[in-house]
């Protein structure tokens, strides 16, 4: 055991003096602390001025000179930010809401249908999107950011949906969108949403081209069909005068 | 030669107590309807819209729950606007029947202020209710 002390470093024992047991202690009579003691706590003790509302105007003044704010890098706001250009990029169309007050009783059942819809009804504020949209292509958005906003993240197939849900809370404005890469105003917007489905669109664009061709061959073929009607009138009218005359005969 | 003390005697306290100053004053009873008009993308929509969302609260609402408050978006770049229209009364005895703000020039608290000085002071007073005395009351009053 002896050469083990030797080989390893001894622990330095902790002199342990018990202070106080089961007393009370005294505050009513302290004792006057050493001098050294005291000069320490004279030297360490705050000193406040006099409180600024009672200042005259000509001390507080700053001579107009602005602290500069050093920006400090916050990496949850890159994160965030960061997050805020995932959306931006990956949905295709992204409506942007100027919001009055709104309890949260009111805005959930809208965030809620929103959502069934696969429309995401998210908040950003200033500073986060700026961020995000510094540099890119959306960075024009940041004009619209000066008050209370929230973003809609969603397809652009859902939009007739997402106006009809918003009726339901007016205190959401619809200001701006961007669908697919395109900045469009509220009527914009409102239009869009009213246009029929891409499938229609080009069924309608078939039945345009068709008719022309159609149209021709109906032309081409009128004088003829004209002609095969005369034949078939003339033809009932000769069949139904020989009935009569059958008739009379018998 | 000391020049005599002119002034407030407080310091103000900055412009968001000012305006909830003004906000407090806000009466809407000689109001019927408030319509916000503005575009967000034209160069001085903040005021008008931060205008928009302190007028649309609650507590102010309750002033006059029967005033909607309306906020419209235009796309043309016109300037935006504050349109306030009278109750048919108060417009008979003002013989104003609508305000428009046009706020393109103005900040925010100086929309509030304009609205208290056009609006809340057009505010029917409200006489207070006459409360019952009971038995004990009276025979207090009696004695005295």
């Amino acid at each position: 055991m002896s050469s083990l002390k030797k080989i390893l470093l001894e622990p330095r024992a902790c002199l342990v003096t018990a202070k106080r047991f089961r007393g009370k202690i005294n505050i009513q009579r302290p004792r006057l602390p050493h001098f050294e003691r005291q000069l320490l706590l004279d030297l360490s003790k705050p000193k406040y001025g006099p409180p600024k509302y009672t200042l005259p105007d000509f001390l507080l003044c700053d001579r107009g000179e602005k602290k500069n704010k050093t920006e400090i890098d916050n990496p949850f706001e890159r994160i965030l930010a960061r997050e805020c250009l995932e959306w931006f990029n990956t949905s295709k169309m992204i409506v942007f809401l100027h919001v009055n007050p709104i309890t949260m009783e009111d805005k959930t059942p809208v965030y809620a249908a929103l959502n069934k819809n696969k429309m995401y009804l998210r908040t950003y504020g200033k500073k986060i999107v700026s961020l995000a949209t510094k540099g890119t292509r959306y960075e024009v958005v940041n004009e619209l950011f000066t008050s209370h906003q929230n973003i809609i993240f969603g397809q652009p197939e859902n939009a007739a949906k997402m106006f009809k849900i918003l009726k339901k809370a007016p205190q959401l404005v619809v200001m701006a969108g961007v669908v697919q890469d395109r900045l469009l105003s509220k009527n914009e917007l409102l239009e869009f949403s009213q246009l029929p489905t891409l499938d229609l669109a080009r069924s309608k664009l078939c039945q345009v081209l068709d008719s022309a061709g159609s149209g021709l061959v109906s032309q081409l073929n009128r004088s003829q069909q004209i002609l095969v009607s005369h034949l078939d009138k003339h033809v009932e009218q000769q069949n139904s005068s020989i009935e009569k005359n059958e008739k009379q005969e018998s | 030669m000391s020049i005599p003390y002119s002034g407030t005697i407080r310091r103000s306290k900055g412009v968001v107590s000012a305006i909830g100053k003004q906000l407090k004053a806000v009466n809407l009873k000689a109001a019927k309807k408030i319509t916000i008009k503005f575009d967000p993308f034209g160069e001085n929509a903040t005021h008008t819209r931060n205008f928009a969302h302190y007028i649309s609260a609650p507590k102010i609402a309750i002033t006059n729950p029967n005033c909607s408050v309306k906020t419209e978006v235009l796309c043309d770049r016109s300037e935006p606007t504050v349109e306030i229209t009278l109750l048919p009364a108060i417009a008979a005895t003002a013989k104003i029947q609508k305000v428009t703000l046009r706020s393109e020039n103005l900040t925010c608290l100086e929309i509030l202020q304009l609205l208290n000085k056009h609006i809340s002071s057009l505010a029917p007073v409200e006489l207070p209710p006459t409360t019952l005395q009971t038995k004990s009351d009276k025979k207090k009053t009696k004695t005295k």
